[in-house]
């Protein structure tokens, strides 16, 4: 029999001591979050993709994230970064994203670093965009052998480093091309959505970046041929 | 009462027939998001073309420089500013169009002169009025709507602003203007073959340049 003027409280409101998170182990949960030490970085998608969102759910990444924190508290997943990162990838990156516009279908693929304290670093499908390698000078006559899966990014950098005259640049083009590049090579720019907006023969796209002054970097998301490319895709990233 | 019901009977034929007609056209179309992407890259385009028009004008940089800067404007205009073909919707035919044109002015005169792009940049490049030219864009580049043309071809107008200082001898300014201009931009569906098979580009390319107004500096 209900009170005049009071109404039923919700069954919350009734319940009295701490909160309880049944079913969630939150040894996991401190294990993840404090006996840690380092630094973990995730993105929720790679350079030229969209981070898409539904009406219902909001950013399918951050949902993606919640659900695997709880694996994570439901010992389903080990509590550890890799494992974590590694689970949010699979699971963001596995899923079929259907949008309202041709070709109504999407995918995003998020990247993450792992650096722990102990300087052991874990990088896993991190696009070609490390920050130290555009720091050091690229010689394209005296590469490292450490360099060589990189060298084609620094080589693209190189060209739209304005510590440079437009002169060494220019000159640097044809050592590229031949280094590189396949006779016909061709180059496809991608837009922020992975839409091609440009597509150019190699020499002609270099030659652009290197006058450029807008471009700060170019990302290498596809190479197709071995040594020598018959085509990149790149993206690029503006000052 | 007879006419009028005539006249309603031809304009539901006349939507009739249209409407038929945009159900039936299979020609690749752009989105929205894609139009806004696009628009970025004309502006890409617009600030690259301005740039290394300065970087052709300016006597400072090496004559290759100056050079390879005039390759990769000519490689920006629609038919790499030598005649070129577009689709003519309302014939449905390909027509030879002539060279891109810029249009020039001087806040000295009236009148406004046409001259072919690659002629424009030959006179930039071995200019002997000026002992030195300094070309920079004065304002944000604005683009309008895109629009459709039919058969995977679009057109978009872009508004640029151009500041132009002439240089004497002796390092005076011996003629500046700020200049306004409007470009033609023509957008085309092409199919280009990847490893990952046929794939849609659609090429942004430069057109005709007008003047709208020219101010002395």
């Amino acid at each position: 029999m209900e009170t005049p003027g009071v109404t039923i409280k919700p069954l919350l409101s009734q319940m009295t001591g701490a909160t309880s998170l049944s079913e969630v182990n939150k040894n996991a949960m401190v294990n993840l979050f404090c006996q840690s030490e380092g630094q973990a970085i995730i993105t929720s998608s790679q350079p030229g993709q969209y981070s898409w969102c539904d009406t219902y759910n909001g950013g399918l990444f951050t949902c993606d994230v919640f659900d695997v924190l709880l694996l994570v508290g439901q010992e389903k997943v080990s509590p550890d970064w890799e494992s974590t990162f590694a689970t949010m990838k699979e699971k963001t990156s596995t899923r079929q994203i259907n949008t309202n516009e041709p070709p109504f279908k999407a995918s995003q693929t998020p990247y993450y670093t792992i650096i722990r304290n102990n300087d052991t670093r874990t990088e896993k499908d991190q696009p070609n965009y490390d920050e130290d390698c555009i720091e050091r000078d690229f010689d394209i006559h005296n590469t490292k052998d450490t360099d060589k899966g990189n060298t084609l990014y620094l080589a693209l950098n190189s060209l739209v480093d304005e510590n440079k005259s437009k002169d060494t640049r220019l000159q640097m083009i044809p050592n590229i091309l031949q280094t590189y590049f396949a006779n016909n090579a061709k180059v496809r720019t991608l837009g922020r959505n992975g839409m091609t907006v440009d597509y150019e023969n190699a020499a002609d796209f270099l030659r652009r970046i290197a006058l450029s002054r807008r471009i700060a970097k170019i990302t290498v998301l596809n190479e197709n041929g071995n040594n020598k490319k018959t085509e990149i895709s790149v993206h690029e990233i503006h000052k | 009462m007879k006419k009028t019901f005539l006249l309603f009977a031809f304009i539901f034929t006349l939507s009739t027939i249209q409407s038929y007609s945009q159900s039936h056209d299979v020609s690749p179309y752009l989105t929205n998001e894609e139009k806004e992407q696009l628009k970025d890259r004309i502006l890409d385009k617009l600030e690259d073309f301005q740039y290394f028009l300065q970087t052709m004008a300016d006597k400072r940089n090496s004559e290759p420089v100056r050079m390879q800067a005039m390759q990769s404007n000519i490689l920006m205009f629609i038919g790499e500013c030598e005649p070129y073909n577009i689709f003519n919707y309302w014939t449905s035919s390909e027509e030879v169009m002539p060279a891109v044109k810029m249009q020039t002015s001087s806040a000295n005169r009236s009148q406004k002169s046409s001259q072919k792009m690659k002629s424009y940049f030959s006179r930039i490049m071995n200019n002997k009025t000026y002992a030195n030219i300094r070309i920079e864009q004065s304002d944000a580049v604005r683009i309008g709507n895109i629009e459709a043309l039919g058969n995977g071809k679009y057109l978009a107008v872009a508004y640029i602003c151009q500041r132009f200082i002439g240089y004497a001898d002796n390092g005076s300014v011996r003629y500046g203007d700020v200049t306004e201009k409007k470009v033609k931009i023509h957008i085309d569906h092409k199919e280009i073959p990847t490893a990952n098979g046929i794939e849609n580009l659609w090429d942004v390319k430069l057109g005709d340049m007008y003047v709208i107004s020219t101010q002395k500096l």
